[in-house]
């Protein structure tokens, strides 16, 4: 099944610093954007 | 739909406390048999709502949230409509949900999100990284990196968004109908991530026979950051709830003793015991059956634990488990099919001979789900009923 996907070449502990400097501009500048983004993606595994 | 107000929620909210409460701590009083819903979707079509509606619109969800507590005025409930946060995993392109309106039911497909081979990669990752390298792409479609990254953050934008109706129906419910709220959080056991999350239930079932030696090593890297004790020292002041956690486990339900002993008792019984040692309380909810494994929840001090085992006979718990407050015990069958009569009948052998102490929470064993789970006319006399006679004399 996989075969079929891209390969998105990720890494988390890099990826995550662009997600939260990049993409999550709605967070107040107070919150901590890596621990929310780290829960965040814990959550929607586990959905 | 203008909705009703208490006219003093403060002392409700704090009264109907102490009634929940009684009926766990053996240094309390027992007041009266609370009464707690176990009604999840049900309530949404009870109140003439389409499950795919009420899922995608907060305000609808409130509605039938509200509608449900108006209707039956039970002193406790589980869910107040947060429990699947189907916007937030569709903005991440990871929803696994299935939601059949014609049945009032949602659903998800039991899959090997984690493969047999990737246990050591499992354990090297830890499970956040592993979640995000391997989990997501698989759940999810991403046509590129960038494509990943921006549905995350819209994930993250839905969060915001359940956190902010999280806060209206808390707010509603404890403000102006004077409920207290019920737990203050949520704990799992990593035994249930590695089965429902990581391995599926047909995955699980094969590594404990094939790949045996890797289970409690990935057990321990879920765990890590999953401490107890992290949990209750963010607890709010202690008249804010009711129960400190509550935890939800299925994964017993595939080990036998002995497998419960080496793959979830040694987290639950560290969970209690920090439960103990702060003397709180705490709801467990164990799906499927325990019977098998009374011997252990025999280990758990008095006084602190409220416990539903769904399929379990209530009566035979009472007897095997008196260290504990039984919660269930309501036919939703007959709430289905019977008449008002029956289920009043019904729920007054249940105070009689499971109530008899007070030790006792006044609920289905099943969640309603389905649209005919329960007749409406049957649950609004049994709660009515289960107010007045459940009265501790």
């Amino acid at each position: 099944m996989d075969e079929k996907k891209p390969d998105l070449e990720l890494n988390f502990e890099e990826d995550i610093k662009i997600i939260a400097r990049d993409y999550m501009d709605y967070l107040p500048e107070t919150t901590n954007k890596e621990a929310f983004l780290t829960a965040l993606i814990k959550t929607l595994a586990n959905q | 739909m203008n909705h009703e107000i208490c006219p003093n929620p403060e002392q409700k909210r704090k009264e109907t406390r102490e009634i929940i409460l009684g009926a766990v701590r053996d240094d309390m009083k027992r007041i009266r048999i609370p009464i707690y819903s176990n009604a999840w979707t049900w309530k949404v079509c009870d109140a003439g709502y389409k499950l795919s509606d009420a899922m995608h619109d907060y305000d609808v969800m409130f509605d039938a949230v509200c509608q449900h507590h108006e209707k039956y005025h039970f002193d406790m409930y589980n869910d107040l409509g947060t429990r699947n946060p189907i916007r937030m995993a569709e903005a991440a392109g990871t929803c696994t949900y299935f939601i059949d309106d014609a049945r009032n039911t949602i659903s998800i497909k039991d899959r090997e999100r984690m493969y047999k081979d990737e246990y050591d990669e499992f354990l090297e990752s830890g499970h956040a990284k592993f979640c995000f390298e391997k989990v997501l792409p698989r759940l999810a479609n991403y046509s590129s990196r960038e494509d990943m990254f921006q549905k995350i953050a819209n994930a993250g934008r839905e969060q915001l968004e359940m956190a902010a109706y999280t806060r209206r129906i808390n707010k509603q419910f404890r403000d102006v109908y004077g409920v207290p709220t019920m737990t203050s959080g949520r704990f799992g056991f990593p035994s249930d991530t590695l089965f429902s999350y990581l391995r599926g239930l047909r995955g699980i079932s094969m590594d404990f026979r094939r790949n045996e030696k890797y289970i409690v090593p990935a057990l321990e890297r879920i765990n890590e950051g999953n401490s107890i004790d992290k949990v209750l020292d963010a607890l709010p002041a202690k008249e804010e709830f009711c129960f400190a956690v509550r935890t939800v486990s299925l994964s017993h339900t595939l080990m036998n003793p002995k497998q419960f002993e080496k793959y979830l008792w040694p987290y639950m019984k560290k969970f209690a015991d920090a439960i103990v040692e702060r003397d709180l309380t705490a709801f467990i909810w164990q799906e499927g059956n325990i019977g098998h494994l009374y011997e252990f929840f025999q280990e758990l001090p008095s006084g602190h634990f409220a416990l539903l085992g769904e399929l379990d006979d209530i009566r035979e718990m009472k007897k095997k488990l008196p260290n504990l407050t039984m919660v269930g015990g309501m036919s939703e069958n007959l709430l289905s099919t019977g008449t008002p009569e029956q289920c009043v009948d019904y729920a007054k052998r249940l105070i009689d001979e499971v109530g008899y102490d007070g030790k006792y929470i006044f609920s289905t064993n099943k969640m309603l789900s389905y649209a005919n789970d329960a007749r409406s006319e049957n649950m609004r006399a049994v709660n009515d009923f289960v107010r007045e006679y459940g009265v501790i004399k």
